[in-house]
């Protein structure tokens, strides 16, 4: 649970500066930013307590996020904080191939279609790893066609008639078409995108390929589910020794269905030249290339600024104490060196200190 | 033949050596490559103990060639095998008499007889011993194999041939749940002996790792080694400390 600033404006003003009622603090002025100032100074400490495997990941709690993009043509990929609406932090973990579930059309990936010889009747197969458990005769079935002559492409929506999720097979009504053979023949394999199911279906998701290659983008449409592929990070020195050593992570060496391949990022990496159109301000990279799929980034936000006493301040319980003491010294700052409270706040923060570090 | 999955080995090594952190030192793709590596001993001396047929890899249709400067007809090991004396890693090499359609199967009719460059020599003294396409034989020479006897005839339908071949070192184990191709009873030994490369690995000391900082203020502890117990990895014996005590 997040702490609730109100009870921290409180205490500080209750048992750190006995002014409760008094109007010579103000909260505005006063406690707010003096909290705030607090928050990040606790942000730099965590940082260096979890870099050191001093703090566990339970520290993020109320600021971890697990979100999904689509990797550039150069394996890369930019947290943009306007696109995702909140600063990074830092980054917990790196998920490769991740199975995700779409908000409202979840997509399948399409392995073949056959166009029943009792047509208006057509039968889409999926991949084997596809989880059409949750499928249902009556579901809607979306499928986007291209006509043979003119190229065209149209969407038309059809009823799942039947599904059998060992053969992964599903039986639709083409009835919107009677006349599915002037865009498939009897037996036709459609391997490119082509079906969408409007149900609930957990797979690896079809990617288009991006409008702009070197720029990855945020999928919100897409909700992470699970990965076996946690990408490990790398140091810049590590990232080019490492790339033909098969024993290490982000190796190119190994084939990328091999299941002992472990993948691997390098952090944060401005890449840009200064006569090149190419001006993201910072990628992480992974490796062995995830060129255009999705990738799910697990990373802790950076807390808000509490604006008022009913804000939240985005840290766990176990905090308060830290928060507390550290404010109540931001505010002490204002009467000088040598204050009662500046020494008291100090053995106390020096006391939680070295619990961490 | 083995029923254990590489998946299990490889990650009962790694659990019984206390490596399946993100930090571990030991990774899963260099333990399958030890088990393959120690399974690949295992195997020679297996088949070379054991006469069965457990092992036995039977290629079908691999075809003649040419070798455009010497002319000689041969063809290359469609995979590596174990080096055994007289090239026994070849279990058999035949051919099918293809004007005769009503005998058995390839390997009944015409067997090749192992020779060798310094030997094949001599086969031509002896009538009843001379190369011809019904008494052919063949000699290795690193993995093409060439054959003597088979200059005037064509082997349209190609060669059988039985061999005992290895473990492909870099390749097997890629799948996890392929099957380490060992015997049972082999898979004991196989774990001690991928544990002992284990505790090679785990023996050099942290000192002599790059951590990237400059540590040089800090006394050097290069000659304290720590020898992780097999049994009980975890209770790692310092032999300066054991040698203290012992003092």
């Amino acid at each position: 649970m997040p702490i609730v600033a109100q009870e921290i404006i409180d205490r500080v003003r209750q048992v750190g500066l006995d002014a409760e009622g008094a109007d010579y603090y103000s909260d505005t002025v006063d406690i707010i930013p003096s909290i705030n100032a607090a928050v990040e100074w606790l942000t730099a400490i965590i940082n260096s307590a979890f870099g050191q495997k001093k703090m566990g990941e339970e520290v993020f709690q109320d600021l971890v996020a697990a979100r999904v993009f689509q990797a550039s043509d150069n394996s890369r990929i930019y947290l943009n904080p306007s696109d995702l609406g909140h600063e990074l932090w830092t980054i917990l973990g790196v998920y490769v191939k991740p199975k995700v579930k779409e908000g409202g059309w979840l997509i399948g990936t399409l392995s073949g279609v056959q166009v029943s010889p009792t047509a208006p009747k057509a039968i889409f197969v999926y991949p084997s790893t596809t989880d059409l458990s949750v499928v249902t005769a009556g579901s809607t079935v979306a499928f986007t066609y291209k006509d043979k002559t003119t190229g065209v492409e149209t969407t038309t929506s059809f009823i799942v008639q039947a599904v059998n999720n060992n053969t992964k097979a599903i039986l639709v009504d083409t009835s919107p078409i009677t006349d599915l053979g002037a865009f498939l023949n009897i037996g036709d394999t459609v391997t490119a995108k082509a079906i969408y199911l409007k149900a609930s279906i957990t797979s690896t998701p079809i990617i288009d390929t991006l409008a702009t290659p070197d720029n990855s983008i945020y999928r919100p449409d897409l909700v992470h589910i699970s990965s076996e592929h946690s990408a490990k990070r790398l140091t810049v020195e590590e990232w080019a020794k490492n790339s033909k050593n098969p024993f290490m992570a982000g190796n190119e060496v190994l084939s990328s269905g091999c299941d002992t391949l472990v993948y691997a990022y390098m952090n944060y990496t401005d890449y840009g030249a200064p006569n090149m159109p190419y001006t993201i301000p910072r990628e992480i990279e992974i490796r062995p290339s995830v060129k255009n799929e999705a990738v799910t980034v697990f990373y802790a936000r950076r807390p808000k600024p509490i604006v008022t006493g009913t804000d939240n301040i985005e840290f766990p319980g176990f905090f308060s104490n830290w928060i507390f003491d550290k404010a109540l010294q931001y505010i002490s700052f204002k009467q000088g060196d040598g204050t009662t409270i500046y020494n008291v706040t100090a053995a106390d923060i020096n006391t939680l200190l070295q619990s961490v570090t | 033949m083995a029923t254990t999955t590489y998946r299990y080995l490889a990650n009962d090594v790694l659990e019984t050596f206390r490596q399946l952190s993100d930090d571990a030192e030991i990774g899963l793709t260099q333990v399958v490559f030890w088990i393959n590596v120690i399974a690949n001993r295992l195997r020679k001396q297996h088949i070379q103990k054991v006469d069965t047929g457990t092992h036995l890899v039977i290629f079908q249709n691999v075809p003649v060639s040419i070798e455009v400067n010497s002319n000689r007809k041969y063809f290359d090991l469609p995979k590596s095998i174990y080096d055994y004396g007289n090239d026994r890693g070849i279990d058999y090499i035949t051919y099918q008499d293809i004007t005769d359609c009503c005998e058995g199967p390839a390997f009944t009719e015409i067997m090749f007889s192992q020779t060798s460059v310094r030997n094949s020599r001599t086969l031509y003294y002896d009538p009843y011993q001379t190369p011809a396409s019904t008494n052919p034989f063949f000699y290795r020479v690193k993995n093409r194999v060439y054959m003597l006897g088979l200059e005037c005839i064509d082997v349209p339908n190609g060669l059988e041939m039985g061999l005992y071949t290895t473990i492909d070192i870099t390749e097997s184990g890629c799948n996890l749940d392929d099957q380490v191709d060992l015997d049972d009873e082999l898979i004991t030994i196989l774990k001690y002996e991928v544990l002992n490369l284990g505790r090679f690995a785990l023996i050099i000391p942290n000192e002599r790792i790059n951590e990237g900082s400059d540590q040089t203020t800090q006394a050097i502890r290069a000659n304290q080694i720590e020898v992780p117990a097999i049994n009980q990895p975890k209770d790692y014996v310092r032999v300066n400390d054991a040698q203290q005590q012992a003092e």
